[in-house]
Protein backbone atom coordinates (compact mmCIF):
# COMPACT_ATOMS: atom_id res chain seq x y z
CA UNK A 1 0.00 0.00 0.00
CA UNK A 2 1.60 3.61 -0.94
CA UNK A 3 0.76 7.13 -0.21
CA UNK A 4 2.56 7.01 2.87
CA UNK A 5 4.53 10.39 2.10
CA UNK A 6 2.10 12.86 0.99
CA UNK A 7 -0.42 11.91 3.83
CA UNK A 8 0.82 13.87 6.62
CA UNK A 9 1.51 17.34 4.38
CA UNK A 10 -1.09 19.24 6.19
CA UNK A 11 0.30 18.38 9.42
CA UNK A 12 3.23 19.35 8.23
CA UNK A 13 2.63 22.82 6.88
CA UNK A 14 0.62 23.39 9.93
CA UNK A 15 3.70 22.14 12.00
CA UNK A 16 5.97 24.23 9.74
CA UNK A 17 3.52 27.61 10.34
CA UNK A 18 3.20 27.21 14.22
CA UNK A 19 7.05 27.42 13.86
CA UNK A 20 7.46 30.31 11.29
CA UNK A 21 5.14 32.17 13.88
CA UNK A 22 7.70 31.20 16.79
CA UNK A 23 10.50 32.38 14.68
CA UNK A 24 8.82 36.04 13.86
CA UNK A 25 8.03 36.11 17.87
CA UNK A 26 11.60 35.47 18.59
CA UNK A 27 12.37 39.14 17.35
CA UNK A 28 15.99 38.36 16.70
CA UNK A 29 15.84 38.03 12.73
CA UNK A 30 17.13 40.39 9.80
CA UNK A 31 14.27 42.11 8.13
CA UNK A 32 14.57 39.99 4.98
CA UNK A 33 14.78 36.19 6.40
CA UNK A 34 11.53 37.20 8.24
CA UNK A 35 9.90 38.26 5.38
CA UNK A 36 10.58 35.85 3.34
CA UNK A 37 9.49 33.34 6.59
CA UNK A 38 6.26 35.93 6.53
CA UNK A 39 5.87 34.43 3.06
CA UNK A 40 6.56 31.34 3.45
CA UNK A 41 4.13 31.11 6.32
CA UNK A 42 1.61 32.86 3.96
CA UNK A 43 1.51 29.96 1.75
CA UNK A 44 1.69 27.09 4.52
CA UNK A 45 -1.87 29.00 5.22
CA UNK A 46 -2.90 28.69 1.84
CA UNK A 47 -1.96 25.47 1.20
CA UNK A 48 -3.43 24.23 4.48
CA UNK A 49 -6.34 25.92 3.94
CA UNK A 50 -6.97 24.68 0.34
CA UNK A 51 -6.05 21.35 1.30
CA UNK A 52 -8.97 21.17 4.10
CA UNK A 53 -11.52 22.73 1.58
CA UNK A 54 -10.50 19.82 -0.64
CA UNK A 55 -10.04 17.03 2.25
CA UNK A 56 -11.91 13.99 1.56
CA UNK A 57 -11.66 9.83 2.76
CA UNK A 58 -10.22 7.88 0.20
CA UNK A 59 -12.02 4.71 0.09
CA UNK A 60 -10.70 1.71 -1.18
CA UNK A 61 -11.76 -2.34 -0.42
CA UNK A 62 -9.45 -5.13 -0.28
CA UNK A 63 -10.81 -7.78 -2.11
CA UNK A 64 -9.82 -11.20 -3.94
CA UNK A 65 -6.11 -10.00 -2.95
CA UNK A 66 -5.74 -6.66 -3.81
CA UNK A 67 -6.79 -3.17 -3.25
CA UNK A 68 -9.43 -1.40 -5.17
CA UNK A 69 -11.86 1.46 -5.28
CA UNK A 70 -14.92 1.41 -3.30
CA UNK A 71 -18.22 3.38 -3.09
CA UNK A 72 -21.03 2.69 -0.70
CA UNK A 73 -23.94 1.21 -3.14
CA UNK A 74 -26.80 4.04 -2.61
CA UNK A 75 -29.45 0.77 -2.22
CA UNK A 76 -27.31 -0.91 0.28
CA UNK A 77 -27.27 2.84 2.32
CA UNK A 78 -30.79 3.56 1.92
CA UNK A 79 -31.82 -0.27 2.96
CA UNK A 80 -29.53 -0.16 5.90
CA UNK A 81 -29.35 -3.69 6.47
CA UNK A 82 -26.80 -5.91 7.52
CA UNK A 83 -25.48 -8.40 5.63
CA UNK A 84 -26.50 -11.95 7.17
CA UNK B 1 -48.65 -48.11 61.36
CA UNK B 2 -49.70 -46.35 64.80
CA UNK B 3 -49.79 -48.00 68.45
CA UNK B 4 -53.00 -48.31 70.52
CA UNK B 5 -53.33 -45.39 72.40
CA UNK B 6 -52.68 -43.12 68.89
CA UNK B 7 -49.34 -41.74 69.94
CA UNK B 8 -46.99 -41.60 67.29
CA UNK B 9 -42.79 -42.20 67.36
CA UNK B 10 -41.09 -39.59 66.14
CA UNK B 11 -40.36 -41.65 63.16
CA UNK B 12 -43.45 -42.57 62.40
CA UNK B 13 -44.88 -39.15 61.92
CA UNK B 14 -41.53 -38.31 60.05
CA UNK B 15 -42.43 -41.11 57.85
CA UNK B 16 -46.45 -39.98 57.34
CA UNK B 17 -44.90 -36.82 56.27
CA UNK B 18 -42.89 -37.86 54.19
CA UNK B 19 -45.24 -40.16 52.71
CA UNK B 20 -47.97 -36.89 51.62
CA UNK B 21 -45.29 -34.60 50.72
CA UNK B 22 -43.20 -36.71 48.51
CA UNK B 23 -46.37 -37.61 47.11
CA UNK B 24 -47.74 -34.28 46.96
CA UNK B 25 -44.68 -32.89 45.16
CA UNK B 26 -42.74 -35.71 43.28
CA UNK B 27 -41.89 -32.85 40.13
CA UNK B 28 -41.42 -29.03 41.00
CA UNK B 29 -39.82 -26.05 39.57
CA UNK B 30 -38.51 -23.46 42.22
CA UNK B 31 -37.28 -20.46 41.56
CA UNK B 32 -35.11 -18.47 44.13
CA UNK B 33 -31.47 -17.13 45.19
CA UNK B 34 -28.93 -19.67 46.07
CA UNK B 35 -27.14 -18.72 49.59
CA UNK B 36 -25.58 -20.73 52.06
CA UNK B 37 -23.85 -22.73 48.95
CA UNK B 38 -21.57 -25.10 49.87
CA UNK B 39 -19.34 -27.97 47.68
CA UNK B 40 -18.11 -30.85 50.36
CA UNK B 41 -15.90 -33.32 49.21
CA UNK B 42 -18.44 -35.70 48.56
CA UNK B 43 -19.38 -33.91 45.32
CA UNK B 44 -22.66 -33.37 46.48
CA UNK B 45 -23.99 -29.88 46.24
CA UNK B 46 -26.00 -28.35 49.21
CA UNK B 47 -27.41 -24.75 49.14
CA UNK B 48 -30.76 -22.83 50.03
CA UNK B 49 -33.08 -21.14 47.57
CA UNK B 50 -34.74 -17.71 49.12
CA UNK B 51 -36.48 -15.41 48.71
CA UNK B 52 -37.73 -12.08 50.72
CA UNK B 53 -39.80 -14.61 52.97
CA UNK B 54 -39.05 -17.93 52.89
CA UNK B 55 -36.18 -20.92 51.94
CA UNK B 56 -36.04 -23.85 51.25
CA UNK B 57 -32.65 -25.87 51.66
CA UNK B 58 -31.72 -27.97 48.53
CA UNK B 59 -29.53 -30.92 47.89
CA UNK B 60 -27.85 -31.71 44.19
CA UNK B 61 -26.84 -35.37 44.61
CA UNK B 62 -23.28 -36.25 42.28
CA UNK B 63 -25.10 -38.70 40.34
CA UNK B 64 -27.86 -35.94 39.17
CA UNK B 65 -25.69 -33.24 38.99
CA UNK B 66 -23.56 -35.80 36.06
CA UNK B 67 -27.05 -35.62 33.59
CA UNK B 68 -26.60 -32.02 33.35
CA UNK B 69 -24.66 -32.86 30.09
CA UNK B 70 -23.11 -29.25 28.69
CA UNK B 71 -22.21 -31.33 25.37
CA UNK B 72 -25.45 -31.00 24.27
CA UNK B 73 -26.59 -28.50 21.19
CA UNK B 74 -30.00 -28.02 23.00
CA UNK B 75 -31.76 -27.31 25.94
CA UNK B 76 -33.63 -30.29 27.29
CA UNK B 77 -35.87 -28.24 29.29
CA UNK B 78 -36.77 -25.47 26.89
CA UNK B 79 -35.41 -26.86 23.67
CA UNK B 80 -33.44 -23.79 22.99
CA UNK B 81 -30.51 -24.63 20.44
CA UNK B 82 -27.25 -23.84 21.30
CA UNK B 83 -24.36 -22.73 18.50
CA UNK B 84 -21.76 -23.65 20.52
CA UNK B 85 -20.83 -25.12 24.33
CA UNK B 86 -23.93 -25.11 26.54
CA UNK B 87 -22.30 -23.28 29.65
CA UNK B 88 -22.61 -25.82 32.84
CA UNK B 89 -25.37 -24.69 35.57
CA UNK B 90 -22.45 -26.18 37.58
CA UNK B 91 -20.26 -22.87 36.94
CA UNK B 92 -23.04 -20.82 37.33
CA UNK B 93 -24.28 -21.80 40.61
CA UNK B 94 -22.76 -18.91 42.81
CA UNK B 95 -24.58 -17.42 46.18
CA UNK B 96 -26.75 -14.50 45.04
CA UNK B 97 -27.66 -16.04 42.01
CA UNK B 98 -31.57 -16.50 40.89
CA UNK B 99 -31.68 -20.18 39.87
CA UNK B 100 -34.52 -22.41 38.48
CA UNK B 101 -34.23 -25.35 39.92
CA UNK B 102 -36.22 -28.90 39.32
CA UNK B 103 -36.83 -31.82 41.88
CA UNK B 104 -38.60 -33.52 44.14
CA UNK B 105 -39.72 -32.53 47.89
CA UNK B 106 -38.02 -34.73 50.05
CA UNK B 107 -38.33 -34.93 54.13
CA UNK B 108 -34.85 -35.90 55.81
CA UNK B 109 -35.22 -38.20 58.44
CA UNK B 110 -32.08 -37.08 60.41
CA UNK B 111 -33.12 -33.43 60.34
CA UNK B 112 -36.38 -33.82 60.60
CA UNK B 113 -36.52 -30.71 57.36
CA UNK B 114 -38.25 -31.06 53.95
CA UNK B 115 -35.88 -30.29 50.98
CA UNK B 116 -35.32 -30.34 47.58
CA UNK B 117 -33.95 -33.13 45.41
CA UNK B 118 -32.48 -30.96 42.86
CA UNK B 119 -32.14 -32.71 39.32
CA UNK B 120 -32.52 -30.08 36.94
CA UNK B 121 -30.86 -26.47 37.57
CA UNK B 122 -31.32 -23.72 35.35
CA UNK B 123 -29.66 -19.56 35.65
CA UNK B 124 -33.28 -17.66 35.59
CA UNK B 125 -34.04 -14.70 33.41
CA UNK B 126 -30.36 -15.44 31.22
CA UNK B 127 -30.37 -17.21 28.15
CA UNK B 128 -27.77 -19.25 27.79
CA UNK B 129 -26.08 -16.58 25.61
CA UNK B 130 -25.92 -14.12 28.73
CA UNK B 131 -24.32 -16.74 30.53
CA UNK B 132 -21.39 -17.64 27.87
CA UNK B 133 -21.18 -14.06 27.40
CA UNK B 134 -20.42 -14.07 31.22
CA UNK B 135 -18.38 -16.77 31.74
CA UNK B 136 -16.56 -15.74 28.46
CA UNK B 137 -15.95 -12.32 30.43
CA UNK B 138 -14.40 -13.91 33.35
CA UNK B 139 -11.94 -15.99 31.49
CA UNK B 140 -10.91 -12.83 29.19
CA UNK B 141 -11.08 -10.94 32.31
CA UNK B 142 -8.27 -13.36 34.00
CA UNK B 143 -6.21 -13.21 30.71
CA UNK B 144 -5.93 -9.54 30.91
CA UNK B 145 -8.04 -9.17 27.88
CA UNK B 146 -9.75 -5.71 29.68
CA UNK B 147 -6.63 -4.71 30.99
CA UNK B 148 -6.52 -0.53 31.12
CA UNK B 149 -2.82 -0.95 31.10
CA UNK B 150 -2.86 -2.48 27.43
CA UNK B 151 -5.24 0.16 26.30
CA UNK B 152 -3.20 2.53 23.60
CA UNK B 153 -3.83 5.61 22.41
CA UNK B 154 -5.11 6.03 18.88
CA UNK B 155 -3.30 8.20 16.54
CA UNK B 156 -5.15 11.91 16.27
CA UNK B 157 -6.45 12.38 12.94
CA UNK B 158 -5.69 9.07 11.36
CA UNK B 159 -4.62 8.87 8.32
CA UNK B 160 -4.56 5.04 7.18
CA UNK B 161 -7.59 3.30 8.52
CA UNK B 162 -8.31 -0.01 8.10
CA UNK B 163 -12.11 -0.81 8.88
CA UNK B 164 -13.58 -4.16 8.95
CA UNK B 165 -17.24 -4.23 9.06
CA UNK B 166 -19.42 -5.70 6.47
CA UNK B 167 -19.84 -3.55 2.80
CA UNK B 168 -23.27 -2.72 3.49
CA UNK B 169 -25.31 -1.50 5.95
CA UNK B 170 -26.24 1.36 8.33
CA UNK B 171 -22.77 0.63 10.01
CA UNK B 172 -20.57 1.74 7.37
CA UNK B 173 -22.85 4.21 6.11
CA UNK B 174 -23.38 5.91 9.47
CA UNK B 175 -19.33 5.59 9.66
CA UNK B 176 -18.72 7.26 6.16
CA UNK B 177 -20.92 9.90 6.45
CA UNK B 178 -20.33 11.13 9.68
CA UNK B 179 -16.49 10.43 9.07
CA UNK B 180 -16.78 13.13 5.54
CA UNK B 181 -17.39 16.05 7.90
CA UNK B 182 -14.05 15.16 10.03
CA UNK B 183 -10.75 14.65 9.63
CA UNK B 184 -8.24 16.48 7.37
CA UNK B 185 -8.16 13.32 4.43
CA UNK B 186 -7.53 9.53 5.26
CA UNK B 187 -7.14 6.73 2.81
CA UNK B 188 -9.84 4.11 4.58
CA UNK B 189 -9.64 0.69 3.15
CA UNK B 190 -12.39 -1.68 3.85
CA UNK B 191 -12.02 -5.48 4.69
CA UNK B 192 -15.24 -6.53 4.36
CA UNK B 193 -16.15 -9.52 6.83
CA UNK B 194 -19.31 -10.94 7.94
CA UNK B 195 -20.80 -9.62 10.98
CA UNK B 196 -23.57 -11.93 11.81
CA UNK B 197 -24.17 -15.46 11.67
CA UNK B 198 -21.61 -18.65 12.29
CA UNK B 199 -19.07 -17.94 9.66
CA UNK B 200 -19.24 -13.95 10.90
CA UNK B 201 -16.30 -14.33 13.65
CA UNK B 202 -13.34 -16.45 11.89
CA UNK B 203 -13.89 -13.91 9.02
CA UNK B 204 -13.28 -10.96 11.33
CA UNK B 205 -10.33 -12.48 13.26
CA UNK B 206 -9.10 -13.49 9.65
CA UNK B 207 -9.22 -9.38 8.44
CA UNK B 208 -7.84 -8.64 11.99
CA UNK B 209 -5.06 -10.81 11.02
CA UNK B 210 -4.48 -9.33 7.51
CA UNK B 211 -4.70 -5.83 8.81
CA UNK B 212 -1.81 -6.86 10.73
CA UNK B 213 0.49 -8.56 8.08
CA UNK B 214 0.14 -5.95 6.17
CA UNK B 215 1.27 -3.53 8.55
CA UNK B 216 -0.16 -0.67 6.46
CA UNK B 217 -3.00 0.79 8.69
CA UNK B 218 -2.25 2.58 11.98
CA UNK B 219 -5.59 1.85 13.23
CA UNK B 220 -8.59 -0.48 12.68
CA UNK B 221 -11.94 -0.06 12.87
CA UNK B 222 -14.19 -2.60 13.85
CA UNK B 223 -17.34 -1.74 13.62
CA UNK B 224 -21.38 -3.44 13.32
CA UNK B 225 -24.94 -1.52 13.52
CA UNK B 226 -27.15 -2.82 16.30
CA UNK B 227 -29.12 -6.04 16.80
CA UNK B 228 -29.82 -8.43 19.45
CA UNK B 229 -27.38 -10.60 21.46
CA UNK B 230 -27.64 -12.77 18.81
CA UNK B 231 -27.00 -10.58 16.15
CA UNK B 232 -24.15 -9.46 18.33
CA UNK B 233 -22.62 -12.82 19.40
CA UNK B 234 -19.70 -13.01 16.60
CA UNK B 235 -18.50 -10.14 18.86
CA UNK B 236 -18.40 -12.30 21.40
CA UNK B 237 -16.39 -14.94 20.21
CA UNK B 238 -13.27 -15.89 21.67
CA UNK B 239 -11.55 -15.85 18.58
CA UNK B 240 -12.79 -11.99 18.09
CA UNK B 241 -11.56 -11.04 21.39
CA UNK B 242 -8.06 -12.93 21.15
CA UNK B 243 -7.87 -11.24 17.57
CA UNK B 244 -8.12 -7.64 19.27
CA UNK B 245 -6.39 -8.50 22.03
CA UNK B 246 -3.57 -9.58 19.61
CA UNK B 247 -3.51 -6.86 17.15
CA UNK B 248 -0.15 -4.77 17.15
CA UNK B 249 -2.33 -1.82 15.82
CA UNK B 250 -4.75 -0.61 17.81
CA UNK B 251 -8.63 -1.06 17.62
CA UNK B 252 -11.41 0.88 18.08
CA UNK B 253 -14.43 -0.72 18.19
CA UNK B 254 -17.61 0.23 17.74
CA UNK B 255 -20.30 -2.79 17.96
CA UNK B 256 -24.32 -2.30 18.52
CA UNK B 257 -25.86 0.92 20.40
CA UNK B 258 -25.17 2.43 23.50
CA UNK B 259 -26.42 -0.64 25.24
CA UNK B 260 -24.64 -2.97 24.00
CA UNK B 261 -20.96 -4.24 25.01
CA UNK B 262 -19.33 -7.02 23.36
CA UNK B 263 -15.69 -8.87 24.15
CA UNK B 264 -14.55 -7.45 21.25
CA UNK B 265 -15.71 -4.01 22.76
CA UNK B 266 -14.11 -4.71 25.85
CA UNK B 267 -10.66 -5.98 24.76
CA UNK B 268 -10.56 -3.02 21.59
CA UNK B 269 -8.24 -0.03 23.10
CA UNK B 270 -10.75 2.17 22.44
CA UNK B 271 -14.38 1.67 22.96
CA UNK B 272 -17.50 3.32 20.69
CA UNK B 273 -21.10 3.39 21.72
CA UNK B 274 -21.90 3.24 18.04
CA UNK B 275 -20.25 3.33 13.92
CA UNK B 276 -20.88 7.12 14.22
CA UNK B 277 -19.01 7.89 17.51
CA UNK B 278 -16.28 5.50 16.18
CA UNK B 279 -15.88 8.61 13.44
CA UNK B 280 -16.16 11.01 16.14
CA UNK B 281 -13.72 8.89 18.00
CA UNK B 282 -11.49 8.81 15.19
CA UNK B 283 -10.87 12.13 13.47
CA UNK B 284 -11.69 15.77 15.18
CA UNK B 285 -14.11 17.93 13.28
CA UNK B 286 -13.21 19.49 10.51
CA UNK B 287 -14.12 23.27 11.93
CA UNK B 288 -11.40 22.06 14.89
CA UNK B 289 -8.52 21.92 11.63
CA UNK B 290 -10.03 25.45 10.57
CA UNK B 291 -9.98 26.96 13.28
CA UNK B 292 -6.78 25.55 14.39
CA UNK B 293 -5.28 27.15 11.09
CA UNK B 294 -7.14 30.42 11.27
CA UNK B 295 -5.64 31.09 14.58
CA UNK B 296 -2.19 30.02 12.89
CA UNK B 297 -2.57 32.42 10.18
CA UNK B 298 -3.75 35.18 12.72
CA UNK B 299 -0.81 34.30 15.03
CA UNK B 300 1.25 34.56 11.84
CA UNK B 301 -0.52 38.15 10.54
CA UNK B 302 0.48 39.74 14.35
CA UNK B 303 3.95 38.15 14.94
CA UNK B 304 5.14 39.85 11.39
CA UNK B 305 3.17 43.15 12.44
CA UNK B 306 5.28 43.27 15.77
CA UNK B 307 8.20 42.09 14.17
CA UNK B 308 7.69 44.61 11.29
CA UNK B 309 6.90 47.64 14.84
CA UNK B 310 10.06 46.85 16.45
CA UNK B 311 12.39 47.13 13.11
CA UNK B 312 10.42 50.40 13.14
CA UNK B 313 11.58 51.36 16.99
CA UNK B 314 15.12 50.09 16.42
CA UNK B 315 15.02 52.49 13.11
CA UNK B 316 13.91 54.84 14.67
CA UNK B 317 16.49 54.72 17.45
CA UNK B 318 19.76 54.31 15.06
CA UNK B 319 18.42 57.45 13.44
CA UNK B 320 18.10 58.93 16.20
CA UNK B 321 21.79 58.03 17.36
CA UNK B 322 23.16 59.10 13.61
CA UNK B 323 21.74 62.51 14.21
CA UNK B 324 23.46 62.33 17.38
CA UNK B 325 27.04 61.53 16.11
CA UNK B 326 26.63 63.98 12.40
CA UNK B 327 29.85 66.24 11.82
CA UNK B 328 26.71 68.93 12.21
CA UNK B 329 26.71 68.19 15.68
CA UNK B 330 30.17 67.12 16.29
CA UNK B 331 31.01 70.57 15.59
CA UNK B 332 28.30 72.22 17.42
CA UNK B 333 29.51 70.20 20.10
CA UNK B 334 33.29 71.44 19.67
CA UNK B 335 32.12 74.97 19.58
CA UNK B 336 30.13 74.69 22.73
CA UNK B 337 33.20 73.03 24.00
CA UNK B 338 35.10 76.34 22.42
CA UNK B 339 33.32 78.44 24.07
CA UNK B 340 33.31 77.15 27.38
CA UNK B 341 36.70 77.17 27.47
CA UNK B 342 37.37 80.67 26.29
CA UNK B 343 34.94 81.47 29.31
CA UNK B 344 37.23 79.73 31.72
CA UNK B 345 40.12 81.53 29.70
CA UNK B 346 38.57 84.50 30.55
CA UNK B 347 38.04 83.53 34.06
CA UNK B 348 41.35 82.52 34.79
CA UNK B 349 43.86 85.89 33.60
CA UNK B 350 42.78 87.92 36.64
CA UNK B 351 43.08 84.51 38.74
CA UNK B 352 46.35 84.37 37.41
CA UNK B 353 47.73 87.78 37.65
CA UNK B 354 46.58 87.94 41.11
CA UNK B 355 48.81 84.83 41.88
CA UNK B 356 52.13 86.13 39.98
CA UNK B 357 51.70 89.38 41.85
CA UNK B 358 51.45 87.56 45.34
CA UNK B 359 54.40 85.92 44.12
CA UNK B 360 56.36 88.76 43.06
CA UNK B 361 55.83 90.34 46.49
CA UNK B 362 56.48 87.59 47.94
CA UNK B 363 59.99 86.90 46.42
CA UNK B 364 60.55 90.91 46.66
CA UNK B 365 60.03 90.46 50.28
CA UNK B 366 62.29 87.44 50.59
CA UNK B 367 64.77 89.76 48.03
CA UNK B 368 65.00 92.49 50.49
CA UNK B 369 65.37 90.20 53.36
CA UNK B 370 68.56 88.51 52.21
CA UNK B 371 69.98 92.11 51.08
CA UNK B 372 69.67 93.05 54.58
CA UNK B 373 70.97 90.12 55.96
CA UNK B 374 73.84 90.31 53.25
CA UNK B 375 74.27 93.62 54.11
CA UNK B 376 74.37 93.34 57.86
CA UNK B 377 76.76 90.58 57.36
CA UNK B 378 79.15 92.77 55.52
CA UNK B 379 78.74 95.52 57.72
CA UNK B 380 79.99 92.51 60.61
CA UNK B 381 82.84 91.76 58.29
CA UNK B 382 83.72 95.34 57.65
CA UNK B 383 83.90 96.02 61.11
CA UNK B 384 85.84 93.30 61.89
CA UNK B 385 88.55 93.80 59.30
CA UNK B 386 88.57 97.35 60.20
CA UNK B 387 89.76 96.16 63.76
CA UNK B 388 92.10 93.59 62.21
CA UNK B 389 93.34 96.30 60.27
CA UNK B 390 93.72 98.64 62.76
CA UNK B 391 95.64 96.25 64.56
CA UNK B 392 98.02 95.45 61.57
CA UNK B 393 98.26 99.38 61.48
CA UNK B 394 102.70 99.58 61.99
CA UNK B 395 102.23 103.54 63.26
CA UNK B 396 99.54 101.80 65.72
CA UNK B 397 102.16 100.81 68.25
CA UNK B 398 103.56 104.57 67.84
CA UNK B 399 100.78 105.69 70.09
CA UNK B 400 102.17 103.22 72.56
CA UNK B 401 105.36 104.76 72.45
CA UNK B 402 107.35 102.70 69.94
CA UNK B 403 109.14 104.08 67.20
CA UNK B 404 109.62 102.99 63.69
CA UNK B 405 112.97 102.88 61.87
CA UNK B 406 112.92 104.05 58.32
CA UNK B 407 115.42 104.37 55.61
CA UNK B 408 116.11 107.32 53.57
CA UNK B 409 113.92 105.71 50.97
CA UNK B 410 110.92 105.07 53.04
CA UNK B 411 111.57 101.34 53.75
CA UNK B 412 111.14 99.87 57.24
CA UNK B 413 114.28 99.06 58.84
CA UNK B 414 112.96 95.73 60.47
CA UNK B 415 116.26 94.05 60.45
CA UNK B 416 119.84 95.12 61.76
CA UNK B 417 120.86 93.96 58.28
CA UNK B 418 119.32 96.26 56.13
CA UNK B 419 121.55 99.11 57.91
CA UNK B 420 124.94 99.99 58.06
CA UNK B 421 126.96 102.03 61.36
CA UNK B 422 127.25 105.54 59.49
CA UNK B 423 123.96 105.02 57.32
CA UNK B 424 121.24 108.03 57.80
CA UNK B 425 117.75 106.75 58.75
CA UNK B 426 114.85 108.28 60.07
CA UNK B 427 112.82 107.37 63.13
CA UNK B 428 109.33 107.99 63.07
CA UNK B 429 107.67 108.64 66.91
CA UNK B 430 104.11 109.07 67.62
CA UNK B 431 104.14 113.21 66.89
CA UNK B 432 106.87 113.24 63.67
CA UNK B 433 110.07 111.87 62.69
CA UNK B 434 113.75 112.72 63.45
CA UNK B 435 116.87 111.63 61.19
CA UNK B 436 119.83 109.51 63.41
CA UNK B 437 122.89 108.28 62.43
CA UNK B 438 123.71 104.45 62.69
CA UNK B 439 126.25 103.97 65.20
CA UNK B 440 127.46 100.36 65.81
CA UNK B 441 125.45 97.74 64.56
CA UNK B 442 125.14 94.96 66.68
CA UNK B 443 123.31 92.13 68.13
CA UNK B 444 121.56 92.53 71.38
Amino acid sequence: MDGTKEENFFEEKMARLQDIVSALEADDLPLEKSMSLYKEGLACAHFCKERLEKARHELTVWQDGEIRPFALEKEAVDTAEECP
Amino acid sequence: MGTSDGILTVRELTEQLRARLEGAFPFVWVRGEVSNLMRPGSGHIYFCLKDQDAQIHCVWFSQQQRRTDNRRSFDILTGEVYDGLRPSPLDTLRNGVTMLCAGRISVYAGRGQYQLVVELVQAEGQGALALAFEERKRKLAALGYFSGGRKRLLPRDAKRVALITSASGAAIHDFLTLGAQRGSGTKICLFPALVQGAAAASEIATAMQRVNDQDWAQVIVLIRGGGSLEDLWPFNEESVAEAVFQSRIPVLAGIGHEVDTTLADMTADMRAATPSHAAQLLWPPREEFAQRLDDAHNALRNAMASHLIAREHLLQEQVKALRWLSPLRHFARLCERLERMSINLVRALPRRLADVQRRLAHQQASLRTCIFRSLERRVYTLDHLTLLLENGNPAAPLEKGYALALTVEGEIVSSISRVLPGQKIYVRLKDGRLSAIVGTVGAD
